[in-house]
């Protein structure tokens, strides 16, 4: 019984952990504007968390630069199992226009396991909603596979 | 003796106790969300919200950190936890009171065992070696400091103003039993005009101590990483986030009973109106006083914290202790001597 | 302490929630103009590689494979995730292959779910596979038959066909090519079009000042004179003949022609020059032609201020036409006869008698003189002067002008409000 619970409930509670490699701020304001009265994202259960030891989904903006990029791994490593890692935004994709500088790390899939895409520049808060909450289907999986 | 065992062992687990702590406070803890987020003009997450939360963190891998005290560090949210649930044994629920702990002079242990859950949380924060945690503690302790001031003050002027109307031989009383039987004989302490400001300075405590919105520098997540917790993750995070719905269950409960405490009396007499009697009688009163304990411990909530949440910002740490020290300790105060020369 | 939001909390309370109870599996529109997921037009597109030219985040791909008919199969691939939707790439398509469409669920786990491609078949210069292979040589042959030729007709696989009799070889087209199929020498006179690289999109022939492109839908050309370089030696002798001769007349190879007499040296030409190559030295009044790089595009004559270049099509002019004017004025007999290719001594015979003599005489070299019997020192002249050459003072009435600065514009001769200055 408590595992179906804990099973339900993995899906009715991401906390979101945002993480800025090097981001023009546009996708952060957008981030932000999904948790506004507009459009309630709480209403689904996200939370922004403060901490990486307390999130579930991960949420990537910003063509990650030389510099965070350590940072980003690190801060990725923290989140507890199961987590989901969300690239918001096409820089994180694939560098953007950033591509090809010298300070660019380069697309967040070379390091580590990307779950879910949502591109645009920036994306509309419907579609990270769309995003977020596919991210929460794939949390619901990986608990499911995590006992097994 | 085995009965009274079973029965200890009932009231610890399951009514008083951990299971109907549990239930309701994470209920208040959703129904405050709720409300803020009505407040705010949202729809706000789903009143169960809280229970969602506590699940899915059961279900989260626990990460030590390395520079931790593995001990401490899995022990503390416990130990909290337990304190909390020990404390919600001793506040009656109107008539009712756990035989054990009736004539026990419970405001001080309550006093005692308040602290308790702070300083759980603290040596959990300390254990991590997290700097983060390390400023949360510190501010941590300064707004315990600054809360406990004036409960104590309140606290003092409640027990007087009973002692002296029912000529304890020091003069004040420290029962909370006695507070609620006086109560229930000649109406709530919320009617007297001399306790009022006390009643509005212990409403003030109540989101300080739960370290609730806006006076919760301590755990302030967008610019500490939520102080203490920073490094919980998994299960030990969830028993903080439950301490932390029990603590307001806790707060507005003795709030209730300290001062509306003479609202249960006609519950008993309506059961009795019914034609209810003996066991069956019991029972039912029971089951009224603890929903009318819920409901009002919702409006004290709705009030004290979804309200001042909604309508306040983030307090500086020096902020909050100020203000406690002067506005909310000089209400306290003023009751105090308004009860003193006998109002 | 203040608490402005207290009403506020209590009356949302009560009311309705703002919020957009945004469902996130069901389909919806962004707003009019939204600008969000590519849908690409592969029959439409001509693969002139423009997208890929202007897309700022490289998202734009193409491949291309050859069929076994020896035709092109293009591949060409959008990925969203490095998209900016600027939409750039929809702006310079001139065929209207790419759209942007109102819908933002761009949502995927994968990369390829982020992908829009279409592939076509860009059909081999030729339309049927045999006659392809003579196709290939014939249009590199075009250009040399066209010299002795009389007819130059557009060709009809879509590519240009050059017309030398009107080429200037000034590199624009080639400078233009998307596809960077065009090489264009102009000391040798080339003009080479890369069959495989060229993709017909035309760009050249609107790039061509002279209209020496031909496209598919042009009328054909019929080539006059056998061969521009013939003409170009023709010229030369011309010009030598000109100083001697009493006219200047145009050259016939498209260059241009000083006419001295009107010359000022502004040196306007020499910088307006888009192939820099003129020379003009306002201290020693030289006009020095540069015959190799210039193109003849004739911008030169466009901005002269004083007419002094001609270009093919315009009348010619007596060489000593304007010195006709000075020659009562000037004293020495000298003066109009170095009316030469340098002028640079007659200004310097002409200052001395300038001064002297009391009616005020125009100078001859194009600058200003004053008449100080009519001029008020009102100095409007001098702040007029787009050069900064004239200093009037108003209270010791002086009247300077800078001689090396003077462009001989005329500017201050037009305000003049007492005409005091001559021209």
């Amino acid at each position: 019984m408590f595992k179906k619970l804990i099973e339900e409930s993995t899906g009715k509670s991401p906390w979101l952990f945002h993480i800025n490699a090097g981001s023009c701020n546009g996708c952060d304001i957008e981030l932000v504007s999904v948790l506004t009265p507009r459009y309630d994202a709480e209403r689904l259960g996200f939370k922004l968390a403060g901490s990486p030891r307390h999130a579930d989904i991960v949420v990537v903006t910003g063509p990650i630069t030389q510099q965070s990029l350590p940072r980003v791994l690190r801060s990725i490593e923290q989140v507890p199992d199961p987590k989901c890692i969300v690239t918001m935004g096409s820089c994180p994709q694939s560098g953007n226009v950033f591509r090809g500088s010298y300070s660019v790390a380069g697309p967040l899939s070379k390091y580590v396991h990307v779950d879910v895409d949502v591109a645009g520049c920036t994306p509309k808060p419907e579609a990270v909603i769309d995003g977020l909450y596919l991210a929460t289907q794939i949390l619901q999986e990986k608990r499911k596979g995590m006992k097994k | 003796m085995i009965l009274d065992a079973l029965k200890t062992l009932i009231y610890v687990l399951i009514f008083p106790g951990f299971l109907f702590c549990f239930l309701t406070g994470l209920l208040l803890a959703g129904i405050d969300r709720k409300l803020v987020a009505r407040m705010q003009k949202r729809v706000g997450p789903p009143i169960l919200q809280p229970f969602y939360d506590f699940f899915k963190l059961c279900g989260k891998q626990t990460i030590v950190p390395a520079a931790a005290n593995k001990t401490v560090f899995l022990v503390a949210p416990l130990l909290g936890l337990a304190a909390l649930v020990v404390l919600q044994l001793f506040i009656p629920v109107f008539q009712f009171q756990i035989p054990a702990f009736a004539n026990v002079a419970d405001l001080i242990v309550i006093l005692y065992l308040l602290l308790i859950p702070a300083v759980s949380i603290i040596l959990g924060g300390a254990s991590t070696g997290s700097p983060y945690a390390g400023i949360g503690l510190s501010r941590e302790m300064v707004t315990v400091l600054a809360c406990e001031l004036p409960l104590v003050l309140v606290l003092l002027s409640v027990g007087r103003s009973v002692g002296v109307a029912i000529g304890a031989k020091e003069g004040i009383t420290f029962s909370l039993s006695t507070i609620v039987r006086y109560q229930l004989e000649s109406g709530s302490l919320i009617c007297k005009a001399s306790l009022i400001p006390a009643a509005i300075a212990f409403l003030l405590v109540i989101p300080g101590e739960t370290g609730n919105h806006p006076f919760d520098a301590a755990e302030a997540e967008t610019e500490i990483c939520e102080g203490m917790l920073a490094e919980y993750s998994g299960a030990p995070l969830g028993v903080y986030k439950l301490s932390h719905a029990i603590k307001m269950l806790t707060m507005t409960s003795l709030f209730v009973m300290l001062f509306f405490g003479g609202i249960g009396t006609g519950i008993g007499n309506l059961v009795a109106l019914i034609g209810l009697t003996g066991g069956a009688a019991a029972a039912v009163t029971m089951l009224l006083d603890v929903l009318v304990l819920f409901v009002l411990c919702v409006i004290v909530t709705a009030v004290g914290i979804s309200f001042v949440h909604a309508v306040t910002a983030r307090l500086k740490i020096e902020q909050i202790f100020k203000y406690y020290w002067t506005v909310v300790s000089a209400l306290a105060l003023l009751s105090l001597v308004l009860v003193w020369y006998g109002l | 302490m203040d608490f402005p939001f207290i009403k506020e909390a209590l009356s949302q309370l009560f009311s309705k929630p703002s919020c957009q109870m945004y469902v996130p599996d069901k389909t919806k529109e962004g707003a009019p103009n939204y600008r969000g997921r590519i849908v690409f037009h592969p029959d439409k597109c001509i693969n002139c590689m423009m997208c890929e030219r202007v897309c700022s985040g490289n998202a734009i791909t193409h491949v291309i494979e050859k069929t076994p008919e020896g035709d092109d199969k293009v591949t060409r691939t959008f990925y969203l995730g490095s998209c900016t939707f600027c939409a750039t790439c929809m702006d310079f398509c001139g065929h209207g292959a790419i759209e942007f469409t109102r819908d933002y669920h761009m949502i995927a786990t994968k990369e390829e779910d982020l992908m829009v491609s279409g592939t076509f078949i860009k059909k081999a210069p030729v339309k049927k596979a045999p006659a392809a292979k003579p196709a290939a040589p014939a249009p590199a042959a075009a250009p040399a038959p066209a010299e002795g030729g009389k007819v130059i007709k557009p060709r009809d696989d879509g590519k240009p066909v050059q017309v030398p009799s009107k080429c200037v070889y000034c590199t624009i087209c080639a400078k233009k090519c998307p596809a960077g199929a065009l090489e264009v020498d102009r000391a040798n006179k080339t003009w080479k079009l890369d069959e495989d690289n060229c993709v017909g999109c035309g760009t050249c022939a609107e790039a061509c000042p002279k209209k020496a492109i031909l496209m598919p839908g042009d009328e054909p050309v019929t080539e006059a004179a056998p061969a521009a370089p013939a003409a170009a030696p023709a010229p030369k002798a011309e010009e030598k003949a000109a100083p001697a001769g009493a006219m200047i007349s145009p050259r016939e190879d498209g260059k241009p022609v000083q006419v001295p007499s009107k010359c000022v040296y502004c040196t306007i030409c020499a910088k307006k020059c888009p192939a820099g190559a003129l020379e003009v030295d306002r201290a020693n009044k030289t006009w020095t032609l540069d015959e190799d790089n210039c193109v003849g595009c004739g911008t030169c004559a466009e901005a002269c201020p004083k007419k002094a270049i001609l270009m093919p099509g315009d009348e010619p002019v007596p060489a000593d036409a304007p010195a006709a004017a000075p020659a009562p004025k000037a004293a020495a007999p000298a003066a109009p006869a170095p009316k030469k290719e340098e002028p640079a001594p007659a200004p310097k015979a002409e200052e001395k008698p300038a001064e002297p003599p009391k009616p005020v005489q125009p100078r001859d070299d194009g600058r200003p003189v004053q008449d100080p019997s009519k001029c008020i020192y009102c100095t409007i002249c001098a702040r007029k002067c787009p050069v900064g050459a004239l200093e009037v003072d108003r209270t010791a009435k002086t009247w300077k002008l800078d001689e090396d600065v003077c462009i001989g514009c005329g500017n201050c001769y037009e305000v003049c409000p007492k005409k005091a200055i001559l021209l």
